[in-house]
């Protein structure tokens, strides 16, 4: 029972870490300026 | 010359399992053919519930016509990788690139995997011993709140559970009912007021290089950090990037159609053939089913939750509903809070937020996969 508590938990975070993680990322790309310019363009 | 007829006449070998299967196969056929309830997928499995329960006619054993489909495709789980490439080349991502934010909410509805997960392996070998759920098994069974066939698929055949057909035939179906199960908890847990909540229209549009960048940057994401995830989001990716990378556009095309729909004929017809009447007509499948709509609900009550903290956090500029597409069953769940956001205030289009959301939700449902396999050995022992 503690190890299936664990699990969730752990699932969870891996989730939102792996998904934080993945948002940063694309929102830092679109800050980049060559990503910028092709927009304003 | 001794002429046993139980050996070759089959309706004398038909067992009240093989029977009440093929009266199953016949309801199924009726739903999708005359109340048009997903007849892409349920014409093929019920042809295949049909056919797999013909008494001595052998197509579901070893070296017979549906034995073989399943060896090859669901035992290599190549049929749901090869489904998702079709299903990443029909997905556009623009809503979710447009609103990041939204893949916290479909990281919040994959509680319903987990939640269902923990149910399941208390009712089973973790504590009551009621049903005979191993961890596998639970996390198999968890893995229905993903609301994806093919993750269900792929993460019930790599944990070898025992109740696969009965996994896959519940994810199917319960994503078809999105628009029955979902309404009554958002009313439930949303007020007048929160849903007729208006969100403000995204101005501008993704650039073609973060389009392009964004299956190629997820692959790599989620790929490092949670490896046993890459068959699944690497087919989802290349999919995408066949349709983004405007270079292959007969690529695409061929992976939205001949590809999704041939190998939607081959999945469909060899999940039907694991519906045998011995093997499913069983107690723990019918609480398998049960365990279904519970990952649902949790899945649409996590993310509304998480809608009610961005609501309450943003001044009310987010509406909570659209916490409740982060399920993934895309699209029915985006079409359905756009439906009540409608009907609680007639100028509220909710559709392209609840879409980036419900494409949120894709991915991480196969990340929760991917997370679910790569725990469960480390449990289990393995």
């Amino acid at each position: 029972m503690v190890d299936a508590l664990w699990i969730l938990i752990l699932g969870m975070a891996i989730v939102f870490a792996v998904l934080a993680i993945l948002s940063i990322a694309m929102t830092l790309l679109e800050r980049l300026p060559m990503f910028r310019d092709k927009q304003e363009r | 010359m001794d002429i046993v007829f139980g050996e070759f006449l089959g309706f004398l070998q038909l067992s009240w399992q093989s029977a009440v299967m093929i009266i199953l196969a016949g309801i199924l056929l009726w739903l999708a053919i005359e109340r048009n309830v997903e007849p892409v997928l349920l014409v093929p499995i019920s042809a295949g519930c049909l056919l797999a329960n013909i008494p001595l006619s052998g197509v579901v054993e070893a070296g017979g016509f549906l034995g073989i489909l399943r060896e090859v495709g669901i035992n290599t789980e190549l049929f749901p990788l090869l489904i998702f490439i079709g299903v990443g080349a029909m997905i556009d991502f623009e809503p979710f690139l447009q609103r990041p934010y939204t893949i916290f909410l479909g990281a919040a509805a994959q509680f319903g995997i987990f939640g269902t997960f923990f149910i399941a392996y208390l009712l089973g070998d973790g504590w009551l011993h009621i049903m005979d759920f191993s961890l596998q098994d639970a996390a198999s069974i968890g893995v229905i709140g993903s609301a994806d066939g093919p993750t269900s698929i792929y993460v019930s055949t790599v944990l070898q559970s025992k109740y696969i057909a009965a996994i896959v035939v519940a994810a199917y179906s319960y994503m078809a009912m999105v628009p029955i199960i979902q309404p009554p908890i958002i009313k439930a847990m949303c007020s007048k007021e929160e849903r007729a909540t208006e969100m403000t229209v995204t101005s501008g549009t993704v650039s073609r290089q973060t389009k392009i960048l964004f299956p190629i940057v997820t692959i790599l994401v989620v790929g490092l950090i949670c490896p046993k995830a890459t068959p699944l989001i690497g087919a989802l990716m290349f999919g995408n990037l066949l349709r983004e990378c405007g270079t292959v556009e007969s690529l695409s095309s061929t992976a939205q159609n001949e590809l999704a729909n041939i190998v939607t004929i081959l999945l469909g017809i060899t999940v039907g053939g694991m519906m045998i009447g011995a093997e499913f007509l069983r107690p723990e499948v019918i609480l398998v089913f049960a365990l279904g709509i519970i990952a649902f609900s949790l899945d649409t009550i996590a993310g509304v939750l998480l809608g009610k903290l961005m609501y309450v956090v943003t001044k009310k500029k987010v509406n909570p509903m659209i916490g409740a597409c982060g399920i993934s069953a895309f699209p029915m769940s985006a079409r359905v809070v756009q439906k009540l956001g409608l009907e609680a205030n007639p100028h509220n289009h909710l559709l392209m937020h609840a879409a980036g959301s419900n494409t949120a939700g894709q991915i991480a449902s196969v990340v929760a996969g991917g997370a679910m396999l790569m725990l469960i050995p480390m449990f289990a022992g393995g």
